[in-house]
């Protein structure tokens, strides 16, 4: 037998419900059930009455009106239900816990700022600095007819030398030295072009102008100038990149690890135990980062031993060169997880910060973009960045053979910034170590006497 | 007895005797390790640590005793020269505090500033390394946990070695931030003991607590409120005269809720119970309830004592 019985269902906007109404078959249907229709409207109430119990349904239940009886059930959807919306209990729960929330961030004012100014800054900066078209490229003209050739060169070639007695070796020098992208050797038997393969955009909008010109020859047609790419004949990307991201990896380690390592200390309350021993400010620092040193300094040799394994990086200058603008390079970067530390008193915030001091080292250092093409005002943030100059020194000496003369500038400037780096972070460190002698305060004689 | 919330100065030096280095607490005699004078520390406008004088003199075991947050470990940290002061002064071993003049004391914070991750021997090693201890060995107690980390460790074990590292290089003040916390009573009856041979070897100690029983272990204790000492003197100077009702009604419980329900502090001692009102109102308010209650005046114990003072030296909460 089916009894034949019909739900409605209508969804209220206001309240978001939804009410049902079970129509009965006849009018008479509730006073006159049968045994069987009886026993399946048992079953009805006994599958809705738990869930009215249970408060999953509002309203469940015969009603008896002018019209005869029906049934209404009134229902909130799950989803409602679930999230409790509608429930003013519920409701204020999660608001408290969002103004909890609000409250605190406020209140953590260095992820506000990393939250809201950090990302405009780095906007602004990196817009200015992600610039893979090159405008201005440094060109050293050199031989007897290096004026004359030199007036000849239009935009993107920028001449920043003309010399009428050098010779092809003066341009390999000037390109060695990093003067210069782009050499121009005339001579009697005809003019050839050298270009740093390492410079790879430069080189790239080089070779399109240069192409650009020798068409443009009065008729000469398509005359190609003889042209050489020297250090990185075939403008293979990771031979340019694998130095930097060798340095990379160390601002990473140095930097994110040493700050983790002693921010630990002071989370475990080991570092309040090295104030009363009898360590120095400088003592306790050079401790923590020797090991640090040691391990970034096999992490490099190893980075540099799979790029040149891998990628057939070539290794053509001085190894010592090599290991003293290295070293230089590894004091800077532990300095700075050390004066991370400083301002960081948990490990979250080492490591926001960190971050803050990695980013920039990626985009600015001349890494991926050429620094010559940023703007003048974020190239001056690339000239505080030690990862900038170890770039100059590892490709320098890598893929060009370098010399140490060559490369004095930036391993003095990576010493400039290690000895303010270290320094600071060691004052820093002494003050956060124990803050050093108390200061008195002015007290009356007697108190002072008494004082003893 | 001293008085409660009322500052000393040297002028006035609090009352009573006192405990192996003299009564005057601001006294400059040449025996005292560390002298704090109106020893002040504020952050913002919160002042942990207000207007401190203290003392602490060689063989003696003073006690900080305060509620958590009473500023007892600013205060340590002051005296250790880890935190700068915002007003006042303080001498360690007659000059301020410095590398120096750390490397003479002895110090067991809260976290017991050992490497987790390191054995029991290596963090020996790593203090004996740090102070020169050539010939030092770690304490034959302690061999058998050697190679542990000391993460490992029981809690109360891991302090008897912050103890054994903190005196390793012989200190002549030992400083202890709650030194027995979460150790049971054979671990801190233990620790005591060493605590007690330092002090009898000439070392001063000066040791947080709140817990009365190690209180009642110290020379002398200086009472801390809110950041300010609120009564200062030996065990038996800070109970003073000060008295609390002893009941033993004839149904405690009954007799508990009665007294809790007339605002009295009640204390349960075994089935007798402990009212800080006079003995007189306490039999008052027991008369119509159990007039077969024994009721009777005794003397306080440090406990009560302790309680009596936070009161008086709290600000009066706000309705």
């Amino acid at each position: 037998m089916v009894v034949s019985t019909r739900w409605f269902g209508s969804c209220t906007g206001a309240t978001a419900t939804f009410v049902f109404r079970l129509k009965a078959p006849r009018p008479d249907f509730a006073p006159e059930m049968t045994d069987a229709e009886r026993e399946i409207m048992g079953r009805h109430a006994s599958y809705w009455q738990p869930l009215v119990d249970e408060g999953r349904t509002v309203v469940f239940g015969p009603v008896l009106d002018s019209t005869g009886s029906w049934g209404l059930g009134v229902v909130e959807p799950i989803v409602r239900r679930a999230l409790g919306i509608g429930d003013r209990d519920r409701g204020s729960a999660v608001w408290a816990m969002v103004t909890k929330e609000f409250r605190q961030l406020r209140r953590d004012r260095r992820t506000l700022a990393m939250m809201i100014i950090l990302p405009v800054l780095l906007l602004v900066v990196f817009g200015f600095a992600a610039n893979f078209e090159v405008h201005d490229i440094p060109t050293v003209v050199v031989g007897p007819d290096a004026a004359e050739a030199a007036s000849t060169l239009p935009a993107p070639f920028h001449v920043v030398g003309i010399d009428v007695v050098g010779s092809r070796a003066t341009a390999e020098a000037r390109l060695r030295d990093g003067d210069a992208a782009v050499a121009m050797v005339t001579s009697p038997a005809g003019t050839s072009v050298l270009m740093d393969g390492t410079q790879l955009f430069s080189v790239q909008t080089a070779r399109t102008a240069l192409s650009r010109l020798e068409a443009g020859v009065p008729g000469g047609g398509a005359r190609a100038l003889p042209l050489r790419i020297l250090y990185n004949p075939q403008l293979k990307t990771s031979w340019v990149m694998i130095p930097g991201l060798a340095g990379l990896i160390l601002v990473f380690i140095g930097t994110l690890i040493t700050s983790l390592g002693v921010v630990r200390e002071r989370q475990a309350g080991t570092l309040e135990q090295l104030a009363v021993m009898p360590f120095r400010a400088f003592e306790v620092i050079v401790g923590k980062v020797a090991p640090y040193l040691v391990v970034a300094a096999a992490d490099l040799a190893l980075v540099l031993a799979v790029g040149m394994g891998l990628f057939h990086v070539p290794f053509v200058g001085n190894v010592a060169t090599f290991v003293l603008g290295s070293a230089l390079f590894l004091v800077v970067t532990l300095g700075m997880g050390v004066l991370v530390s400083t301002v960081s008193q948990n490990q979250g915030q080492a490591i926001q910060l960190a971050f803050m001091l990695l980013l920039p080292q990626v985009l600015l250092s001349g890494l991926i973009f050429p620094v010559e093409s940023m703007a003048a005002g974020v190239r001056w943030i690339s000239y505080v960045l030690p990862l900038t100059y170890f770039i100059e020194i590892s490709r320098g000496v890598m893929l060009k053979a370098a010399p140490f003369g060559t490369l004095v500038q930036p391993i003095v400037l990576l010493a400039v910034l290690a000895a303010a780096v270290f320094g600071l972070a060691v004052v820093r460190f002494r003050r956060d170590l124990a803050p050093g002698p108390a200061r008195t305060t002015r007290q009356s004689p007697g108190a002072e006497g008494a004082a003893g | 007895m001293p008085v409660p919330g009322e500052e000393p100065t040297c002028a006035d030096p609090p009352a009573g005797r006192v405990g192996p280095g003299g009564d005057d607490a601001f006294g400059s005699d040449g025996n005292s390790l560390v002298q704090a004078r109106r020893l002040t520390r504020s952050f913002g406008s919160f002042t942990a640590v207000a207007s401190v004088d203290m003392r602490v003199a060689a063989g003696e075991v003073v006690g900080l005793l305060g509620a958590n947050g009473a500023g007892k470990t600013t205060l340590i940290r002051l005296v250790l020269g880890l935190l700068r002061p915002s007003g006042g002064s303080v001498r360690l071993f007659g000059a301020p505090p410095s590398r120096r003049t750390r490397t003479r004391v002895g110090y067991v914070p809260q976290s017991l500033g050992l490497y987790d991750d390191l054995s029991v021997g290596e963090n020996w090693r790593f203090a004996a390394g740090a102070f020169h201890l050539a010939d030092t060995r770690l304490p034959e107690e302690l061999s058998p946990w050697r190679d542990v980390p000391v993460g490992d460790l029981p809690l109360g074990l891991a302090r008897q070695v912050a103890f054994a590292v903190a005196l390793a290089h012989r200190p002549e003040l030992l400083v202890l931030d709650e030194p027995t916390s979460g150790v049971g009573p054979l671990g801190g009856a233990r620790l005591w003991e060493q605590i007690r041979a330092s002090a009898e070897t000439g070392a001063g100690v000066l040791v947080t607590t709140h817990n009365m029983e190690e209180a009642e272990q110290c020379d002398r204790l200086v009472v801390m409120v809110d950041g300010r000492v609120a009564a200062r003197g030996t065990v038996q100077e800070l109970i003073g005269d000060r008295t609390v009702t002893e009941v033993r009604p004839s149904r405690w419980p009954q007799a508990f809720s009665w007294l809790e329900e007339h605002r009295c502090s009640v204390a349960l001692h075994g089935t007798a119970l402990r009212v800080d009102r006079p003995a007189d109102e306490v039999a008052a308010l027991l008369s119509a309830h159990d007039p077969r209650a024994e009721v009777r005046e005794v003397a306080a114990n440090l406990e009560e004592a302790f309680v009596a003072i936070v009161r008086a030296g709290s600000p009066p909460v706000k309705p």
